[in-house]
């Protein structure tokens, strides 16, 4: 398929052809290839990143402030249901050794 | 039969609900079934092809001017020697004798390549001085050679359209050519090439569009944001009308009027369907008037339909004299630019009053560029000297985030630069709606 590729195209766009082909090729493992699918047919790396780069700050604090509401929720959750102990459901009696011997060995 | 012989990239078509599939896309190739039968060209063809049309290799871009293998380079090399001054002895002869005398700049530096000085002493005692501008003459030496290489060029193929769901991004260069799908751009000469053209219809484009960097916060003013939410409205009404044909028969183009026009006249037409794809639904007409604005002398007016949605017209002359053929004037649709016009100039500031005179009663925004801090100062002095007390600021005077990227040398004086749209400001004529006594 390469050299097939190679001899169809035109000469200016052999070199472009033949290196995304090979870049794939050669890409091993899960990340490389999720980096590439991320940012499409824009192969600048760099231009990218820099352009990223003003909104980073901004990007980290709206995430940590989002956890943090997350987080609070859930633990003010937690601490709001915590004070249900259970007193008006009346405790059943202990069973005795005969019947707790039982209960294990039909349990397997 | 069509999808088996279609060739296109897995990753591409994966990511593609997101990214749009362009309509003029020249950078896919189809292999058809048909083709996998014919018969390959010879392979000493081809590469004695290449060979003939590379003059100079990628790896291989930095040569100096004097032995450059293109011969542009050394032409350029050879005027420079000519017309240039060799700064070292300016300073030396101006010192003693109080007159500055020269010697031709006959000593290439060995690191930029360009003839900067007389001779090797001279080279090394101005060492200091020369190193802030070697990186940037380096650089323009790359790049000047890269573009004269005879490859082929794929950074200048552009994009077309896009969907209106894919919003550009106005913050930087970086910014806007990821979110324009500018594919063709994979490095920083890729870049420099592509904004030095592209800087004059981007930067209009940037004034109008919705999603400006000019903001209140970052120094457009409330008088600016007047006048800039009048165009808007306008591009909004273009929008809205889309769909229906009576509407938009109703309806007056933008019309953008490029002043003082001299490199940007001489564009490509299709570099101003960059502007128009970032409108995509306003039809515009972009007026080019000034006294250099044709190369040629034979018309004094001539046409260009771009698209349906773009014309670009040709006046030369000055625009206060040929200012009846566009009056009368709305600052709804209307709006000015002047691309370095060097109002500040001494050989300039003559000129440009009575067309300012003219623009500041129009009552339309005006934008101006400058090519670095010093000249747009410079300009902004002379403008609020002349005229300070019959104008506004639209947007104060900053650096444009669409500048080109590129440096350009005098050939005079290699210290001397220039950066095409450095910064830019904005003005408008005074405008009072009640009079108090």
């Amino acid at each position: 398929m390469l050299s097939l590729i190679r001899r169809q195209t035109s000469v200016g766009r052999e070199v472009y052809r033949a290196a995304t082909i090979s870049v794939r090729n050669a890409s091993s493992g899960p990340e490389i290839n999720k980096k590439q699918a991320l940012y499409g047919d824009y192969h600048y790396r760099e231009s990218i990143e820099r352009g990223r780069r003003s909104y980073t700050k901004r990007n980290v604090l709206t995430a940590l402030a989002l956890g943090g509401v997350v987080t609070g929720i859930y633990f003010y959750s937690l601490k709001a249901v915590r004070q249900e102990d259970y007193s008006d459901i009346p405790m059943p009696p202990e069973p005795s050794a005969e019947q707790k011997s039982r209960f294990e060995s039909t349990d397997k | 039969m069509s999808s088996g012989s279609r060739f296109v990239l897995p990753c591409a078509r994966r990511v593609s609900a997101g990214l749009p599939r362009l309509a003029e896309r020249s950078t896919r190739r189809f292999i058809s079934l048909k083709s996998l039968f014919a018969p390959p060209p010879a392979a000493g063809d081809s590469a004695a092809e290449t060979k003939a049309r590379v003059l100079v290799k990628q790896d291989d871009l930095f040569h100096q001017l004097s032995k450059s293998p293109i011969k542009e380079m050394r032409q350029k090399g050879l005027m420079i020697q000519d017309h240039g001054c060799c700064p070292t002895c300016v300073r030396e002869t101006s010192v003693n004798a109080g007159q500055a005398a020269t010697r031709e700049p006959l000593f290439e530096c060995p690191d930029c390549g360009y003839p900067t000085h007389c001779s090797e002493e001279h080279w090394a005692a101005d060492k200091s001085r020369h190193s802030e501008q070697c990186g940037y003459l380096r650089e323009s030496n790359e790049d000047e050679h890269d573009l004269r290489s005879g490859r082929t060029l794929r950074e200048f193929e552009f994009p077309s359209a896009q969907l209106p769901e894919v919003v550009v991004n106005f913050k930087s260069w970086d910014t806007f050519l990821y979110t324009r799908s500018f594919t063709n751009v994979e490095s920083a000469r890729a870049m420099r090439h592509v904004s030095k053209v592209l800087t004059y219809p981007i930067t209009i484009g940037a004034a109008l569009h919705q999603y400006s960097p000019f903001t209140l916060g970052s120094g457009l003013t409330p008088e600016g944001l007047k006048s800039m939410t009048a165009l808007r409205t306008t591009i909004k009404e273009h929008e809205l009308a889309r769909s229906e044909k009576e509407l938009q028969m109703q309806q007056m183009p933008l019309r953008i009027f490029v002043l003082g026009a001299r490199a940007e006249a001489m564009l490509p037409p299709h570099l101003y369907l960059q502007l128009s794809y970032l409108l995509p639904h306003s039809s515009m007409m972009v007026y080019f008037v000034g006294p250099e604005s044709i190369p040629t002398a034979d018309e004094t007016r001539s046409t260009i339909a771009v698209s349906p949605r773009l014309a670009l017209k040709y006046h030369k002359g000055y625009f206060h004299d040929v200012i009846w053929n566009f009056a009368p004037f709305d600052p709804f649709t209307d709006v000015f630019f002047l691309f370095s016009p060097g109002l500040g100039h001494p050989k300039g500031r003559g000129g440009w009053q009575p067309t300012i005179e003219k623009l500041l009663e129009t009552k339309c925004p005006i934008f101006a560029t400058g090519f670095h801090q010093a000249d747009m100062d410079n300009d902004v002095a002379a403008l609020t000297e002349d005229f300070g007390s019959s104008m506004d600021w639209l947007l104060k005077p900053q650096a444009n985030p669409f500048a080109s990227l590129k440096r350009d040398f005098g050939i005079r004086n290699l210290s001397e630069w220039a950066i095409a749209n450095w910064g830019i400001y904005g003005f408008r004529g005074k405008r009072y709606e009640v009079q108090r006594k």
